[in-house]
């Protein structure tokens, strides 16, 4: 499991952030004695820094720099500064990302994966087993039985966003907004035509009921 | 200076030099009444020239000084700076004038800066209020996120309200500053729209508003924090005037030889021909402004401004059931050669 350290000064947003990021799989460590914040990051041996700037004793620019000095650990700035200056600032002492507060939650686990991904090579799994059938990402398809269904874009991260939700309802609402966070602005209607065709395409397969409707609430993957 | 205004400024030693020439010549009359002419001439002539040496020399002088003064203050825009162009003059009424004039300004210039010290300082305390003000806001949003319920989604929405306005403040606040923290790049827009349209997802699902995309596979040349902003605050309005099923924003961009116009279209109420031209006035309202919800008049206006220090240009056209706002974005040929 990766290990976030949080730099933060802020009690109520260093506890909140560590309750969030744990509950989206991660560990986390949040120190808060910050007069030996740098030895203490160096020696914590975690795999990401979220780092504040405005801190007690250092400055967080301060501790990017002298990190840097002795580690690769990627490093993302997370602040309330938002200028131009401050982003480039950041970028210079070798911070891998900049996130401006107060910031779209959604959006930190983005960045935090994707930080993962670039500096861990993180071999991401792209099947996902979903009992009877895998679905393959980095193909777009699923595989019954040895049959393949190839799937288009959106219908893609419609079983997805079930996927990742399974077990329980997800709403038209929530699924939209996965759609939409992949910049695929599909309205109600589209929404509905995509659910029909991909049923189809899965019970023309001889996959029945995967997608279970639950009237007024949502859909679900059984 | 005219010659006639300064020698009717010197009447009374015109007249005084006059008479008594006059009288020292009626004088030489009465005493010396053989050759008395020749006489009265050489006396005379002498004198005569004599007064008006100093008359010619002393006029030269304050010609010089005065024209350059009037010209300095009739050409030169800062009006205030007038005594520092001026060369100093060597005669005692002008050097008076210049010590005071020189002081008058200088005195003026501190009362401005004064004002000036004292709009930044509060500018100053803005931007820091509003870093302040977003830890709070932060802690919020992660506390709901944690705790997610109808309550708190539904306080959710009201803290992103007031984010939206602090972030207002800071536009806002920022304004006068444009040139101090902007760096002009390559702009995609179909990133930048997506990222405002991502921005609203929430209003744009709930409202089951549809979007379109058209053309931006376009670059172009700005700031990208700013012309979010912008674009941001014309979809907030899109979406906040949209009023029925099948409510659709269209963002469309176009290529010109110079320029590259991005329009955004919504097919919400439209805007009342007597309020379009006013939309860009600071608190300008409009009927829909006091009919709907409750507005400021203020996103269209940091709009315009912002529009005007980056050097775009906006405009808005609408019907009865539509709305385009037009950016146009100059572009430089220079630049497709780097």
């Amino acid at each position: 499991m990766k290990k976030i350290l949080i730099i933060e000064d802020n009690i109520k947003i260093r506890n909140e952030l560590s309750i969030f990021l744990t509950q989206n799989g991660y560990t986390c460590d949040a120190p808060e004695d910050f007069a030996h914040i740098i030895e203490y990051s160096i020696s914590s041996k975690s795999h990401l820094i979220l780092l504040d700037i405005n801190l007690p004793i250092y400055d967080g620019y301060y501790i990017c720099r002298e990190i840097r000095k002795q580690s690769d650990v990627p490093i993302i700035v997370v602040t309330s500064r938002d200028s131009e200056i401050d982003e480039l600032t950041a970028m210079n002492l070798g911070a891998d990302d900049f996130i401006t507060k107060p910031y779209n939650t959604q959006i930190l686990l983005a960045r935090i994966s994707s930080v993962f991904k670039r500096v861990y090579k993180e071999n991401v799994t792209d099947k996902f087993d979903c009992g009877s059938f895998t679905i393959n990402l980095s193909k777009s398809e699923i595989d019954y039985d040895g049959v393949k269904i190839d799937l288009t874009k959106n219908e893609l991260k419609i079983l997805t966003g079930l996927y990742e939700k399974r077990y329980s309802i997800v709403s038209r609402d929530e699924l939209m907004a996965h759609l939409w966070d992949s910049e695929m602005f599909v309205d109600d209607n589209t929404l509905t035509v995509n659910i029909n065709r991909l049923r189809k395409k899965l019970e023309d397969a001889g996959l029945k009921n995967v997608i279970e409707t639950k009237r007024g609430q949502g859909y679900m993957l059984e | 200076m005219k010659l006639k205004e300064y020698l009717s400024e010197k009447i009374s030693y015109i007249i005084t030099h006059f008479t008594v020439a006059m009288i020292t010549g009626a004088i030489l009359w009465a005493l010396i009444p053989i050759g008395s002419l020749y006489i009265i001439v050489l006396v005379e002539v002498p004198y005569i020239v004599g007064a008006c040496i100093p008359l010619v020399i002393e006029f030269n002088k304050k010609r010089v000084f005065y024209n350059n003064l009037i010209f300095v203050f009739e050409n030169f825009d800062r009006k205030t700076l007038v005594a520092e162009l001026v060369k100093a003059p060597d005669f005692r009424e002008g050097i008076i004038l210049y010590d005071v004039l020189k002081g008058t300004n200088k005195a003026y210039l501190e009362e401005i800066n004064k004002y000036k010290n004292m709009q930044e300082e509060y500018r100053q305390y803005i931007e820091l209020w509003v870093h302040e003000v977003k830890t709070p806001i932060a802690s919020t949003k992660l506390l709901i996120q944690n705790n997610k319920n109808k309550v708190t989604s539904s306080i959710l929405e009201e803290i992103e309200k007031i984010e939206r306005y602090v972030e207002q403040t800071m536009f806002y606040s920022k304004l006068n500053s444009v040139e101090k923290d902007y760096i002009i790049k390559e702009v995609k827009l179909h990133e930048l729209c997506n990222s405002v349209i991502k921005k609203n997802s929430k209003d744009f699902i709930q409202k089951n508003i549809s979007v379109v995309t058209e053309n931006l596979d376009v670059t172009a040349f700005c700031d990208t924090k700013w012309l979010e902003y912008i674009v941001n605050q014309i979809v907030i309005n899109a979406i906040k005037y949209s009023n029925k099923n099948g409510a659709k924003i269209v963002f469309e961009a176009a290529q010109f030889e110079n320029s590259v116009v991005l329009t955004i279209e919504d097919n919400g109420i439209g805007i009342p021909e007597s309020d379009i031209g006013r939309i860009f006035d600071k608190g300008f309202t409009g009927i829909n402004g006091r009919a709907y919800e409750k507005t400021s008049g203020m996103g269209l206006y940091i709009c315009k401004m912002l529009c005007d220090k980056l050097g775009l240009f906006i405009s808005a056209e609408s019907q009865k059931d539509s709305t385009k706002i037009r950016i146009t974005l100059p572009k430089n040929s220079m630049t497709e050669i780097v």
